[in-house]
């Protein structure tokens, strides 16, 4: 029979151990206080060295993963196969010379928009610099800054001139925006007349209450009156319960944020 | 010494993950690899990561005037590290028992 091993009580480590984790939250609460102090005092110098390194590491990361889509390399097996055939070919060359036709082609057109949008204003064309979906803010980074004449205030649209968000932090060539439609922010907006205050969702959704006898459908523009009355997203759904005064619009953006490569900055 | 200060093969995968997801994953992986790693460790490098997330996200400077100032990220990985400790203790006490 094996023997048991003989019982140790933790008694007397625990109190110690509370002791040192006592200890430990006072200081992490001093060193978290010190590094937001900092921040804070010194203008957001902390935020811009954080944000510069994770622009940096999300550039890095976009153009590997530029050079790893072209190249095909997550394609399936099958796929690679055929197109490892092809490529030996003259057809497959004229297929990749298209294919990257077809890609600049979209892009030429996104830019020619945006283009097209900075005719009518002064403002630039900026590229987008991370996911809308990471930040627990409803935040976004673009690259563009100070030196390109943003600001904090600056409106960010998107191609088609939607309100994508305002820019709340700026560095030299990088500006964190934040989102119209940021959880939890309060908007007030319009449509077809009727005023109401929206509530950020996140991912480009919102939410508000109008007047059950208020004339709107799905897909009326919904316009943001402090920001000269510019449209901020489309109806996407209506809902009314039959016992409620009120009807429950469903805001959304008519642009897919995950495809989106470039906004355009209006400066103040 | 109690199992879970020490440094394994999971809690770098975790710690690495939760870090790199503060940046290119949304908030919530993050928030998922920072319970994991301190349910089973000590892992103060949740505190780094969620005031790396409040520095690189955050619209605006630490305030506690309005809620968008307000260092969640910070304050939920403070609350985790030091929160999920009575039931490291309870669960992971020893070598001996896991």
């Amino acid at each position: 029979m094996t023997p048991q091993p003989p019982y140790r009580s933790l008694r007397r480590k625990d109190t110690s151990n509370e002791k040192s984790m006592s200890a430990a939250f006072i200081v992490v609460v001093l060193v978290v206080g010190l590094v937001f102090g900092i921040d804070k005092v010194s203008g957001g110098l902390v935020r811009g060295y954080a944000r510069r390194g994770g622009a940096s590491l999300s550039a890095a990361a976009s153009a590997a993963t530029s050079v790893i889509t072209e190249n095909g390399l997550l394609s399936s097996k099958r796929a690679l196969q055929k197109e490892n055939i092809e490529l030996k070919g003259a057809i497959a060359i004229r297929d990749e010379n298209a294919a990257r036709f077809k890609a600049l082609e979209d892009e030429n057109e996104k830019l020619r928009k945006m283009a097209d949008l900075a005719a009518t204003g002064d403002g630039v064309t900026a590229p987008v610099l991370s996911s809308f979906r990471a930040s627990p803010y409803g935040t976004f980074m673009i690259g563009a800054g100070s030196v390109h004449g943003v600001s904090a205030g600056s409106v960010v649209l998107t191609e088609g001139g939607f309100i994508l968000g305002v820019v709340t932090g700026i560095s030299a060539r990088i500006a964190t925006v934040e989102s119209l439609f940021a959880p939890g922010k309060e908007i007030e907006m319009n449509v077809d007349g009727n005023a109401f205050v929206a509530e950020g969702r996140g991912g480009g959704n919102a939410r508000g209450e109008i007047a059950r006898d208020a004339s709107v459908a799905v897909g009326d523009a919904v316009l943001v009156p402090a920001f000269a009355s510019r449209p901020a997203g489309v109806i996407g759904e209506l809902q009314s319960a039959s016992s409620s005064a009120y009807t429950t619009l469903y805001i959304r953006l008519p642009v897919n944020l995950d495809s989106l490569r470039y906004v355009y900055v209006l400066p103040l | 010494m109690f199992t879970y200060y020490r440094f394994s093969k999971l809690r770098i995968v975790l710690a690495a993950a939760c870090f790199l997801s503060v940046v290119f994953a949304p908030w919530w992986v993050a928030a998922l690899c920072a319970l994991l790693l301190c349910l089973r460790f000590r892992a103060w490098e949740v505190i780094i990561a969620g005031i790396l997330m409040d520095l690189y996200w955050m619209p605006f400077s630490v305030s506690f005037a309005s809620f968008d100032s307000i260092p969640l990220a910070t304050i939920v990985s403070i609350a985790l590290v030091f929160g999920l400790e009575p039931l490291r203790r309870q669960l992971l006490v020893g070598p001996e028992i896991i």
